[in-house]
C-alpha cells in the first residue's frame, strides 16, 4: 500500500550547503497495518509524515501511495489525493479555531465533492460517538479539554473513510492516563474504519502497542555515519 | 463543508475584528453618502421653492438680497419699487400674472408679507396645482386680515379668529409702542409647502401700507423736520419690495427680462439662476465637505487593509490546517477573498442604509429649522459609491487572499 524508496529531504542553508534532516532507502506498510515511527525530537519524523502527505514535496526519491506515485501528481492531484485517501492527526490537534466538534470534522469532509450536508452531519456526529464526545458535538474547540480536542482530530481524520492516518505524536501533549487512552482510541478507530496507521512518538512503551516499530535511523542504516551533514541529534536516536 | 460556511465561521471566530471592520467601512459610506445626499438635495430643496414665484422685479441692487427677501423671507428688504413702476409693470400686456410683494414687519420673527389674494393663484409650472393652499379658514378680504404659513401656526398657535399685534423689523423685539398698532386677525392657515414660506404671514397690500403710515405718524410725531409728511413719503411708502412675474410666453419673458435690467429703475432677477450663483459660490465649501467625506473613506480603507493584514499572520496556521485535512490553493484562495466580500458586503449595505437614515434625520432637522424641504431621491452616484467601496474592499482582500494561497503548510502545522 505505501512503498517509500531512495527518499532523501534536504533543505538549502546559507552559503549553498544543503542538509539532509531525512533519509529512508525503505519503508513498506501493508493496507490495514499499524506502525510506529520511532525517534528523538529533530530526527525527521515530522517531515516523514509531511512527505507522505504530499503537503512537502522530498527533494529526491520516491513515495508510492495506493499504486500512485506522489511525484507524479500535480499539486492540486495531490491535494484531492490526499482529501479523499489521508487522515492527519497531529501534535497540537490543530483543530480549526472557533469551530465546534461537528464542524471540525465537518470541515474536513466536501474538498473536491460534494456531500450532502446531512450526510456529512450525521458521519461527523457518528464518529465523534465512536470517539465518546456524542455529547460534546457543540462544544467548540477552546472549549474541549486536550484530550477531548485530540480525539475530535481523531475523529477529522476518519471522516472521508481515509486508507491511511498519519499520526504525528498524537499523544506527546498530554499528560500520561490521557495519552494511553487517546492512543487506544486511535488505534482502535483505524482498525474499525479499515484504515492503517502510521504514527510518530519518542515514547518506546507506547510504540510497542502496535504492529511494528521502526525507529527512523533503521530507515537509512548504511549511511548514518558518513554523512557530516546530517543533524548531530540523530547520533543518539533510539 | 461548503467554503461559504468555512469562510463564515472564521469571520464569527474572529468577530470583534470583524464588526470593528464592518463598523468602520459603515460609517465612512453613510458619511459620504449623507454628504453627496444633503448637498444635492439641500439644493433641489432650494430651487424647488423658489419655482412658483417666477421672475421676480425689484429696485436696482443686490440679486441675491431681492432672492432672499422673496423666497426666503429673510434680510433687510431692498429700497421699495415705485408704485408707478409696479402699475406698468402689472398693466404689461406680456404679464399674465403680477403679483406685489412687500416683505416688512414681524410677528414673533415671523416676517409679514402684504401681497395680494392672486399670490394664492401662483404655481410652480402652469399645469400644476396652485402652490399656496388653504389648510383652514379663508383668504385675507380686507385690511389687517392675515394668513399665516403653517410653520408660524405651529410654532405661535395663532388660528383662525385670534388677533396679534406686529412688531418693527427685521427680528422679534419689544417695542413699546406696540400697543398703538393696529391689531391683524387671522382669517386662514396655509398647508404646509415645506418651504421658507411656511414662515410667512401674509395680509394684503392695503394694511401693510395702513400699518406703516400709522407708524410713520407715530414716528414723525417724535422727530418732526427729519421727514416730509407729504405725498413723496406716500409714495415711496406705497410702494413694493418686489413684483412676482409670471408672462404669457417664454419669449415675453426674456424681452421683458432685458428690458427691465437695460433700464435704470429696476432689476429683474431669476431666482434660479441667482441660486445657481449662489451655490456656486457655496462649492468650495461643499468641496471641503467632499474632501473630508473622502478622506473618512480612505481612513476606513486603510482600516480594512490593516485588519485583513493583520489577520493573515493567525490566519497561516488555520490555512496550514485547511490544506492539511485537503484543501487545494484555491480554496483556501477562494475562503479568504469570501471572508472579505462578506465583510464589504454588510459593511457597505449597512453603510448605505446608514447614509439615507443619516440624510434622512438631518432632513427632518433642516426641515424643522431652516423650513427647507430637502428632497432625498435615489441617487445612483451613492450606489455607485458603495459599489467602488466594496470592489476596493475585496480587491484589498486579494492581498491576505494571495499570501494564504502562497502559504507553506508544512510549516504552520507544527507549531502549537
Ligand atoms: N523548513 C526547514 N528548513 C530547514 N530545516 C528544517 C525545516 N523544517 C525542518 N527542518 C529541520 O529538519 C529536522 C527534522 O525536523 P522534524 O521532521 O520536525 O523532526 P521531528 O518531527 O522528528 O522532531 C530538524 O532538525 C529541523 O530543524
Ligand atoms: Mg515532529
Amino acid at each position: 500500500m505505501l512503498l517509500i524508496e531512495e527518499l532523501v529531504k534536504s533543505y538549502p542553508m546559507k552559503g549553498g550547503q544543503a542538509v539532509k534532516v531525512l533519509e529512508a532507502e525503505r519503508f513498506e506498510m501493508k493496507p490495514g497495518e499499524k506502525v510506529a515511527i520511532v525517534g528523538p525530537s529533530g530526527s525527521g519524523k515530522s517531515t516523514l509524515l509531511h512527505l507522505i502527505s504530499g503537503v512537502l514535496r522530498p527533494t529526491s526519491g520516491s513515495i508510492q501511495l495506493l499504486g500512485h506515485e506522489l511525484g507524479a501528481l500535480s499539486e492540486a492531484e495531490l491535494d484531492r489525493f490526499r482529501a479523499k485517501h489521508i487522515g492527519y492527526v497531529f501534535q497540537s490537534f490543530n483543530l480549526l479555531p472557533g469551530f465546534s466538534a461537528l464542524e471540525n470534522v465537518q470541515a474536513a469532509m466536501g474538498f473536491g465533492r460534494k456531500i450532502p450536508a446531512r450526510e456529512r452531519k450525521a458521519r461527523a456526529a457518528e464518529l465523534l460517538g465512536r470517539v465518546g464526545l456524542g455529547h460534546r458535538l457543540n462544544h467548540r474547540s477552546h472549549q474541549l479539554s486536550q484530550g477531548e480536542q485530540q480525539r475530535v482530530s481523531i475523529a477529522r481524520a476518519l471522516a472521508n473513510r481515509p486508507a491511511i492516518v498519519l499520526a504525528d505524536e498524537p499523544t506527546a501533549s498530554l499528560d500520561g492516563a490521557n495519552a494511553r487512552q487517546v492512543y487506544e482510541l486511535l488505534a482502535e478507530a483505524c482498525g474499525s474504519e479499515g484504515a492503517a496507521l502510521l504514527l510518530s512518538t519518542h515514547d518506546m512503551e507506547l510504540a510497542k502497542r502496535l504492529d511494528r516499530v521502526v525507529p527512523i535511523r533503521k530507515l537509512a542504516p548504511g549511511r548514518r555515519e558518513d554523512s557530516a551533514a546530517y543533524p548531530h541529534s540523530l547520533a543518539q536516536s533510539v | 463543508m461548503p467554503l461559504t460556511r468555512i469562510a463564515w465561521r472564521n469571520l464569527f471566530n474572529r468577530r470583534v475584528q470583524t464588526l470593528i471592520t464592518i463598523g468602520v467601512v459603515a460609517v465612512g459610506i453613510a458619511v459620504t453618502i449623507a454628504i453627496l445626499l444633503l448637498s444635492s438635495g439641500i439644493k433641489q430643496g432650494i430651487v424647488r421653492a423658489s419655482e412658483p414665484y417666477g421672475m421676480l422685479v425689484g429696485s436696482k441692487g443686490s440679486q441675491a438680497q431681492l432672492v432672499f427677501n422673496t423666497i426666503f423671507l429673510m434680510d433687510n428688504p431692498l429700497s421699495n419699487l415705485e408704485p408707478d413702476y409696479y402699475e406698468a409693470l402689472a398693466e404689461d400686456e406680456r404679464v399674465s400674472l403680477a403679483v406685489p410683494f412687500a416683505l416688512g414687519d414681524n410677528y414673533e420673527g415671523y416676517r409679514l408679507v402684504g401681497t395680494e389674494p392672486s399670490f394664492f393663484e401662483l404655481r410652480a409650472r402652469p399645469a400644476d396645482p396652485a402652490y399656496f393652499r388653504l389648510a383652514s379658514g379663508r383668504l385675507f378680504e380686507q385690511p389687517f386680515e392675515a394668513v399665516i404659513g403653517a410653520k408660524v401656526a405651529r410654532e405661535t398657535g395663532l388660528k383662525p379668529g385670534d388677533e396679534f399685534v406686529s412688531a418693527h423689523g427685521v427680528t422679534e423685539s419689544l417695542e413699546p409702542e406696540q400697543h398703538k398698532k393696529h391689531p391683524y386677525t387671522v382669517v386662514g392657515v396655509l398647508e404646509s409647502t415645506r418651504a421658507p414660506s411656511d414662515q410667512g404671514i401674509y395680509v394684503n397690500m392695503e394694511s401693510y401700507w395702513l400699518g406703516h403710515e400709522h407708524e410713520e405718524e407715530a414716528g414723525t410725531a417724535a422727530d418732526a423736520g427729519e421727514h416730509d409728511t407729504s405725498e413723496e413719503t406716500r409714495a415711496e411708502e406705497r410702494g413694493v419690495t418686489a413684483a412676482l412675474i409670471k408672462p404669457k410666453s417664454y419669449a415675453d419673458l426674456m424681452t421683458m427680462y432685458q428690458e427691465i435690467n437695460q433700464g435704470k429703475d429696476a432689476q429683474a432677477v431669476f431666482p434660479g439662476q441667482t441660486l445657481a450663483k449662489i451655490f456656486d459660490m457655496m462649492g468650495s465649501g461643499e468641496q471641503i465637505l467632499r474632501y473630508v467625506a473622502y478622506v473618512v473613506l480612505g481612513m476606513a480603507g486603510l482600516t480594512v487593509i490593516l485588519a485583513l493584514y493583520g489577520a493573515t499572520v493567525e490566519r497561516r496556521k488555520t490555512v496550514a490546517i485547511l490544506r492539511a485535512i485537503g484543501a487545494g490553493r484555491a480554496e483556501v484562495l477562494t475562503i479568504v477573498l469570501l471572508e472579505s466580500a462578506f465583510v464589504m458586503l454588510i459593511g457597505c449595505a449597512a453603510g448605505y442604509a446608514a447614509g439615507y437614515g443619516l440624510a434622512w434625520l438631518l432632513t427632518g432637522y433642516l426641515g424643522e429649522h431652516v423650513s427647507i424641504a430637502v428632497p432625498i431621491g435615489f441617487d445612483s452616484q451613492t450606489l455607485a459609491i458603495a459599489g467602488y467601496v466594496g470592489l476596493a474592499g475585496v480587491a484589498a482582500g486579494l492581498l491576505p487572499a494571495l499570501s494564504a494561497y502562497r502559504t507553506e503548510t508544512a510549516r504552520y502545522l507544527n507549531s502549537a
